[in-house]
């Protein structure tokens, strides 16, 4: 099953159709993104957290991309500030899988009472600010990166649920799992084998998304200066650089601002190119 | 729905471990202070009966009183309030506005570069972290371009528009652009008005990028109904055509989506207050974040919530209203 | 434009072809269609899904969707050529002198427009000078007609039945008195009685206006009781065309003998349903030669090379079918 989900997952990225080009772009985004990230202690020996030029110092031959208010690299600071940003996002969706999936699939299979309470449940989280929660939740208890995670995740299941519900709904009515629920098929393998792989695309929609948003609202409350203000980051190099932007100084914040664009662009452009796959007459 | 808001905030709050005041003293602080600190805040009685007393005291519209300053928080949300609601107010416009324009504008061109572009632009403007475009913002038409102030409300040392006055009946609202209007000032509109266009531009076109991809979906499928079609069969002109018949259809789901929006559009209040240097709500809870001021923030929040539901119900009449079906 | 007389020519189409653009190449949806319509006739255009009939009704009005293109073929309305006309002068002929009722009534109405709104602008598009009290007296006399009663204008069409909205359709397409209707597929989504009710509707209506009357249908049953005579389309061509007696008495083309004979009948014993075996030809890939010949009991080598020019069965009949070379 797992290599059927890769293979899902991955085949309709190369097969010709609507929204390939989009998914192509976003992948190769994402993909160029991580590698910088992963790699960034081969790729430059130079330290980002402490000072290692005169600050505020324009792109030049010594530092590639200048220096921030604090004399530090900011090239450096690019290699290594999406680490954080990525990991939360990683762990934000892991958890909503692993949570919004199930119960989605479960409440609206099983129907009647259970599956209106939860969605009257999902539906009062569903339209509650996500930035402001995970303020609250990373200020109560800590900036460390499994809170900011699961914060973003709390918002984001009723999403999941909500996909996974309609897609669930729709298939659960068909004649041909009637068909099998007649001859037999039990709870669990008719959601296996024929809701389940139907619902993987629409997931794979809200989970990109969730991504791009997750590294949004981190890279947000980096920057009203929320958590911890040492790591790089590129939340927190716009934080700092707000200061300095005024004199003129945009090589503090214009690499920093578009590296976070780009990483939430590339899951943005996956997110849509999906879209357009599961939705095809909307081309 | 906003029982469960209040709620969760509430505990979150309280959840604290200990309590909150300590963590705004040194370890040896006299333990006397720390007692009359907690107590004047009423933080020394039952958990469960301080939650029914800020039940209570919500309803009479008493959100406690700051750990800073001891003032009612009531009192300083009400005071920036104002400003959060004009900025929003009109980064709304900027994001439906363009929304609707380019959507509509991709959706009749449907396959052309034109459309690939609006499609593109649409995922690129949600992309964007809205402090970035702000700053972007700022950088051009404030520092290079000398165009637009790049922060505030108004000039440095420039008097507060200072509303209707007739007789003894004064009403300040505190939004600017329209004190200025009642104040029939036009200095003091142009001024306002002034600072409101890179904050309102930064955040409305990020929010617009939503509406620019649901305008353009639901566009497409209504441009090929039936009842288009036919409309053109009898002879109808191709304007009338597409806004009376394929956008007005298509902008009904828009409005649901509004209801959605608003939530993040308070969310980037937030940030574009900060970038942007505007006192309102949202900055006011950033600043309360830095000085750890939990009844404060636990007050703003519960008041956000409380308009995200107010805005939600408002909408979901007013959809009620524009559809027949739904109505009748 | 000169007001044709009964009984003379009212519309020409010459060598009228349609394209569609899709992903999978160009489908030939009309491919060299020429048929006449004489001012008071009522022609059936009969053809199974995909045969070209809706889009040769939406190309004589000039609406052909985005993806689409006339490409070659001219229309002759009156004395006025229309693929040449400009589109503001087209706007003023579509809906007032030719004018089209559509298939589902469910989604042929704006949603958001009540009924009697439908009616003020459609006959405020065509005649700006008229009065708001004459565009009203107009609409509610139609209304009368159409058995619909005057407080129903302000009514949503999601408030009327099927039936009542077909009517409200026919009530816009009558309402500036066109000198021709095209009805593509009117009855289809109505139930039997209902479809009754319209029939005689539209049949009463066209001797009280000497109307002409295109009726685009895939049910031969009412195009023969209404229709004066009959084209029959297949894979976008005219496979047979004549009075309605001759075509459906003694029909020359293998399809549309086929086509009759798969009809269930109630009467006589019980046999099985004769299909016509196959299926119609993708129309970005059609056969060489005769576009029926993959399903023609009688095709022979020619038929499989060249295609088939409509040759004449009688004085008024003319059939696609190589047949009528071999006696």
């Amino acid at each position: 099953m797992a290599s059927g989900i890769v293979g899902r997952l991955f085949s309709p990225m190369l097969k010709k159709g609507s929204g390939r080009g989009l998914i192509i772009v976003g992948v190769v985004i994402v993909v160029f993104v991580v590698a910088m990230s992963l790699l960034a202690p081969y790729l430059t020996k130079v330290n980002p957290v402490y000072s290692t030029g005169q600050p505020n110092s324009a792109p030049s031959s010594q530092h590639v991309l200048g220096t921030d208010l604090y004399g530090r690299d900011m090239f450096s600071r690019i290699l290594w500030g999406g680490r954080f940003l990525l990991v939360v996002g990683l762990l934000a969706v892991m958890i909503c899988m692993a949570v919004g999936v199930p119960i989605g699939l479960a409440a609206s299979y099983t129907g009647g009472v259970v599956g209106r309470v939860v969605t009257l449940i999902m539906d009062s989280v569903y339209a509650f600010p996500s930035l402001v929660f995970s303020l609250l939740i990373v200020l109560v208890f800590g900036a460390n990166v499994f809170n900011y995670a699961l914060a973003i995740a709390v918002v984001y299941i009723p999403s999941y649920y909500r996909v996974v519900r309609s897609q669930t709904l729709a298939i659960k009515e068909l004649p041909y799992v009637d068909a099998a629920r007649s001859v037999g098929a039990g709870y669990f393998s008719v959601i296996r084998k024929y809701i389940w792989p139907n619902v993987i695309p629409s997931v794979i929609v809200v989970a990109t998304i969730n991504f791009a948003d997750a590294i949004l609202i981190t890279a947000g409350l980096d920057f009203i200066g929320v958590g911890d203000l040492t790591k790089p980051d590129w939340g927190v190099d716009l934080y700092y650089g707000r200061t300095t932007l005024l004199s003129g100084a945009w090589w503090t914040i214009a690499f920093s601002g578009a590296m976070i664009l780009l990483t939430a662009l590339g899951f943005s452009l996956i997110s849509e190119g999906y879209s357009e796959r599961t939705n095809p007459k909307l081309k | 729905m906003i029982m469960i808001l209040l709620t969760i905030v509430f505990i979150i709050i309280r959840v604290i471990p200990g309590n909150p005041v300590l963590l705004k003293f040194e370890k040896n602080t006299d333990p006397v202070l720390i007692a009359e600190y907690t107590h004047t805040l009423g933080l020394d009685k039952p958990v469960y009966q301080q939650y029914f007393e800020y039940l209570g005291g919500l309803l009479q519209g008493n959100l406690g009183l700051s750990m800073i300053t001891f003032e009612p928080v009531t009192g300083q949300i009400a005071a920036r309030f104002p400003a959060t609601l004009e900025l929003t107010f009109y980064s709304f416009i900027v994001a439906v506005v363009t929304g609707i324009v380019l959507g509509s504008l991709g959706a009749r061109k449907k396959g052309s570069v034109v459309d690939g572009t609006v499609k593109v632009t649409g995922i690129l403007l949600y992309a964007f972290p809205v402090f970035f475009l702000g700053m972007i913002m700022q950088l051009i038409f404030g520092i290079y371009l000398h165009w637009l102030p790049t922060g505030g409300r108004l000039c440095p040392g420039c008097a507060v528009p200072g509303g209707l006055s007739i007789g003894s009946f004064h009403l300040q609202t505190g939004i600017y652009t329209l004190d200025s209007i009642l104040a029939l000032n036009p200095g003091e509109l142009l001024d306002s008005a002034a600072h409101l266009v890179l904050p309102s531009f930064a955040l409305g076109l990020v929010i617009s990028g939503v509406f620019i991809r649901i305008t353009r979906t639901n566009m497409m499928e209504t441009l090929r109904a039936d009842y288009v079609t036919a409309a053109k069969a009898r002879g109808l002109k191709g304007s009338t055509v597409i806004y009376g018949y394929a956008l007005r259809n298509a902008l009904l789901p828009v409005v649901t989506v509004m209801g959605l929006q608003f939530a993040l559009l308070l969310s980037g209040a937030i940030l574009t207050e900060t970038e942007f240097n505007i006192d309102g709500l949202g900055r006011y809870l950033v600043d309360r974040v830095s000085f750890l001021d939990y009844t404060a923030i636990q007050g703003a929040v519960v008041f956000l919530a409380i308009i995200i539901s107010i805005v939600a119900l408002l909408v979901d009449v007013l959809y009620a209203y524009i559809d027949p079906r739904v109505r009748l | 434009m000169m007001e044709a007389q009964i009984g003379e020519p009212l519309l020409q189409v010459k060598g009228l072809s349609v394209e569609y653009y899709t992903s999978e190449g160009a489908a030939k949806a009309v491919n060299d269609v020429s048929l006449d319509l004489r001012k008071g006739e009522t022609l059936g255009i009969v053809g199974e899904s995909g045969s070209g009939k809706t889009t040769l009704g939406l190309a004589l009005m000039g609406i052909l969707p985005p993806q689409a293109r006339m490409t070659g073929g001219s229309i002759t309305f009156g004395s006025t050529e229309l693929t040449t006309l400009r589109e503001d002068k087209l706007r003023a002929i579509r809906g007032r002198r030719i004018a089209m009722i559509f298939q589902d009534p469910m989604t042929s109405l704006n949603p958001v427009k009540k009924i009697g709104d439908h009616f003020v602008e459609y006959i405020r598009a065509h005649e700006p000078k008229a009065s708001r009290e004459e565009v009203l007296n107009k609409t509610m006399d139609i209304l009368k007609g159409l058995g619909i009663s005057e407080e129903r204008l302000n009514d949503y069409p999601h408030q009327f039945s099927g039936g009542m909205r077909q009517r409200v359709m026919i009530g816009l397409a009558l309402a500036l008195n066109p000198d021709l209707i095209i009805a593509d597929e009117p009855t289809t989504a109505l139930d039997v009685i209902v479809e009754a009710q319209i029939l005689e509707l539209l049949k009463a209506l066209k001797r009280k206006y000497s109307l002409s009357l295109i009726l685009i249908t895939h049910n031969m049953g009412i195009v023969a009781e209404t229709a004066d005579r009959v084209a029959v389309m297949y894979a976008g061509r005219i496979a047979e065309i004549g009075p309605a007696l001759e075509v459906f008495g003694r029909p020359r083309h293998p399809y549309t003998q086929a086509l009759l004979q798969s009809i269930p009948t109630v009467e006589g014993e019980r046999r099985t349903l004769k299909v016509i075996p196959g299926f119609p030809p993708l129309l970005t890939q059609q056969p060489p030669g005769c576009s029926f010949h993959p399903r023609c009991p009688y095709a022979f080598d020619r038929c499989r090379s060249e295609d088939p020019p409509l040759l004449p069965t009688s004085a008024e009949g003319k059939a696609a079918c190589h047949l009528l070379t071999r006696k």
